[in-house]
C-alpha cells in the first residue's frame, strides 16, 4: 500500500511551497494505520497512559494501545514499568481492571505467577500435581515481557520496537526548552481529566493542535484576546510542531484567586504559553500555572480517544480551595477541545473526496501541519526513525 | 484443628472475599491434615495452593517457609 502511495507520500515531504499533504488515504485505509502500528507509533515513543493512575508501589492498571494489550506497574521500588499484559503460559490476559497488588501477578488461568520485576516466580503444578518445576521451563526465559518505558510531563511513553533512540534525544531539544518547567506536576483527579470521542484519524487532531491559523474562526471568544498575530510557530523538524502564544492570562475566580505559578520561572511565560505536539501522538501545553498532556488513542483509522489530563504547580492548587477554579480551568479546556471536534471530524468526512490532493499549504500559517506531515512521510518508509 | 468439611467451607468463604492470606492458610492447613493422613502427594499439592496465594498476598514469610516445605520434597 506504501509502494502504491509512494508518489503522493514524496510529496507531503517537500518544502512548504511544493508539498500537497498526505494523501487520502493515510486517513481513511485500516492498512494504514498497520502501517503506523509499526512504523510511526512502535518505532518511535508513543504515549500511551499516564503516571497519576499508578501513583503507589503495587498499583496496576492495564491498558490497550493499538491492539496492544499492556500492563503499567509501579514496582516495589516505585518504578514504572511497562509490561505486555500477556501470560507466558498461554498467553491469558493478565490483569483485566486497574488494581492494588500486595504481592505478585498471578494469572488468572493457571495461576502463574509473576513479580513486579516481571520475574516468573511461580509455576504451580506444571510438572503434574504438587511439583512445581520442569526442566524444560526455565524461568529465567520466561518473565513478562517489558516494554521500553518511560514518563515525561505525567505521560508514559513506550517503545514498542526496543530499538528507538533514548527518550531525551527522540523528543530533539524540547527538554531543554521547557526545562523551566521540569519541576513537580501535581494532578487532582477527576476534576482535572476528560476524554472526547472523535470521528477523526488521529493524525488530524496533531494536525489541528499544531497551528494558530483556526482560531479566528472556530474559537473566536478565545481569540477577542488572543489574537492571532499573537502567536508564533514553534517547529523542530523531526521531533515536534506547534504555536506559542505572547498574552496567556491565568484563570481568576470570581474573588480574583488564582493558581500558583511554577517556582522560578523567568519573565517570558509571565503572558507566555506554548503548545507543542510531540510526535507521534501526545499534545502538550505549558502554561505558568499549569499544564496539560492529551494522548492520542487510535482507535481505528476514523475514530480516536482523546484523553486529557491537567497538571498543577502545586499542592495547593489541588486542594479543595481551588476545586471551583479548578473546574472553572477544566470546562474551559473542555469548550474550546469540543470546538475543534466540528473541524476535525470535517476534515475526515472531506477526505472521501476522491479528487481531494492532500491539499495546499500556506507557507506562513501551515508550517507545524507541514513540519508533522514531513515527518509522518518519511517515518513511513525509513528503517529507523529520523533523529536529526 | 478444623476437620475436612470445615475447611472446605473456610476454603470458599475467603475465597469469595477475596482474602489471599486466609486463603493461602487454609490451604495449609489442609495440607497439614493430608500430611498427618500420610498423604505427601496430597499435602504437596495444597503446599502449592497456598504457596500461590501467600504470594500474591504478599506474604513473604509464609511463601519462604512454603518453598523450603515444598523444597524439601523436591517440589520446586
Ligand atoms: S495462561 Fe497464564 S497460567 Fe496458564
Ligand atoms: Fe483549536
Amino acid at each position: 500500500m506504501i509502494a502504491a502511495l509512494s508518489a503522493e507520500i514524496e510529496r507531503a515531504s517537500r518544502d512548504i511551497e511544493q508539498a500537497r499533504g498526505l494523501p487520502n488515504a493515510c486517513y481513511t485505509a485500516p492498512e494504514l494505520l498497520a502501517h503506523e502500528r509499526e512504523q510511526v507509533f512502535g518505532k518511535g515513543w508513543a504515549g500511551v497512559g499516564f503516571a497519576k493512575d499508578v501513583p503507589n508501589a503495587g498499583d496496576a492498571k492495564p491498558l490497550t494501545f493499538l491492539g496492544v494489550p499492556m500492563l503499567m506497574v509501579r514496582d516495589w521500588d516505585n518504578q514504572l514499568r511497562v509490561y505486555q499484559n500477556t501470560c507466558r503460559h498461554r498467553g491469558m490476559i493478565l490483569v483485566e481492571e486497574a488494581t492494588q497488588l500486595k504481592g505478585v501477578i498471578r494469572c488468572p488461568y493457571h495461576s502463574w505467577c509473576y513479580g513486579l520485576d516481571g520475574a516468573l516466580k511461580g509455576t504451580p503444578h506444571i510438572g503434574g500435581p504438587g511439583h512445581n518445576s520442569h526442566d524444560a521451563v526455565d524461568p529465567a526465559q520466561t518473565g513478562l515481557v517489558e516494554f521500553r518505558a518511560t514518563v515525561w510531563m505525567g505521560v508514559v511513553f513506550v517503545n514498542l520496537s526496543g530499538d528507538a533512540p533514548a527518550f531525551e534525544h527522540y523528543c530533539g531539544d524540547l527538554h531543554a526548552r521547557w526545562s523551566d518547567f521540569d519541576q513537580p506536576l501535581y494532578h487532582a483527579g477527576r476534576d482535572s481529566s476528560f476524554a472526547l470521542d472523535v470521528e477523526c484519524n488521529w493524525k488530524l487532531a496533531v494536525e489541528n493542535y499544531c497551528e494558530s491559523y483556526h482560531l479566528p474562526w472556530i474559537h473566536p471568544a478565545l481569540n477577542s484576546y488572543s489574537r492571532l498575530e499573537d502567536h508564533y510557530n514553534i517547529l523542530s523538524e523531526g521531533h515536534y510542531s506547534g504555536q506559542g502564544t505572547l498574552v496567556y492570562r491565568p484563570s481568576l475566580s470570581e474573588s480574583g484567586q488564582r493558581f500558583s505559578d511554577f517556582k522560578d520561572l523567568p519573565e517570558k511565560w509571565d503572558a507566555g504559553a506554548e503548545y507543542i505536539t510531540l510526535y507521534p501522538n501526545v499534545l502538550f501545553a505549558v502554561h505558568r500555572d499549569h499544564t496539560y498532556a492529551i494522548v492520542l488513542e487510535p482507535i481505528d483509522e476514523s475514530h480516536t480517544r482523546e484523553h486529557i489530563e491537567i497538571f498543577y504547580a502545586s499542592e495547593a492548587a489541588i486542594g479543595p480551595d481551588f476545586a471551583e477554579l479548578r473546574a472553572t480551568n477544566t470546562q474551559m479546556w473542555k469548550s474550546i477541545f469540543e470546538e475543534d471536534i466540528g473541524v476535525v471530524e470535517g476534515m475526515q468526512r472531506g477526505r472521501a473526496g476522491p479528487r481531494f490532493d492532500g491539499g495546499v499549504f500556506s507557507p506562513v500559517m501551515d508550517n507545524a501541519t507541514h513540519c508533522f506531515h514531513q515527518w509522518v512521510a518519511r517515518t513511513y518508509t525509513s528503517d529507523a526513525q529520523p533523529s536529526q | 484443628m478444623a476437620n475436612e468439611s470445615e475447611l472446605s467451607l473456610m476454603l470458599a468463604q475467603s475465597l469469595s472475599d477475596g482474602d489471599d492470606d486466609a486463603v493461602a492458610s487454609v490451604y495449609g492447613e489442609i495440607a497439614a491434615l493430608q500430611h498427618t493422613h500420610g498423604d505427601l502427594d496430597g499435602a504437596c499439592f495444597f503446599w502449592t495452593q497456598s504457596l500461590v496465594y501467600a504470594m500474591v498476598a504478599g506474604n513473604t514469610a509464609l511463601e519462604q517457609t512454603l518453598r523450603e516445605t515444598l523444597g524439601a520434597h523436591g517440589r520446586i
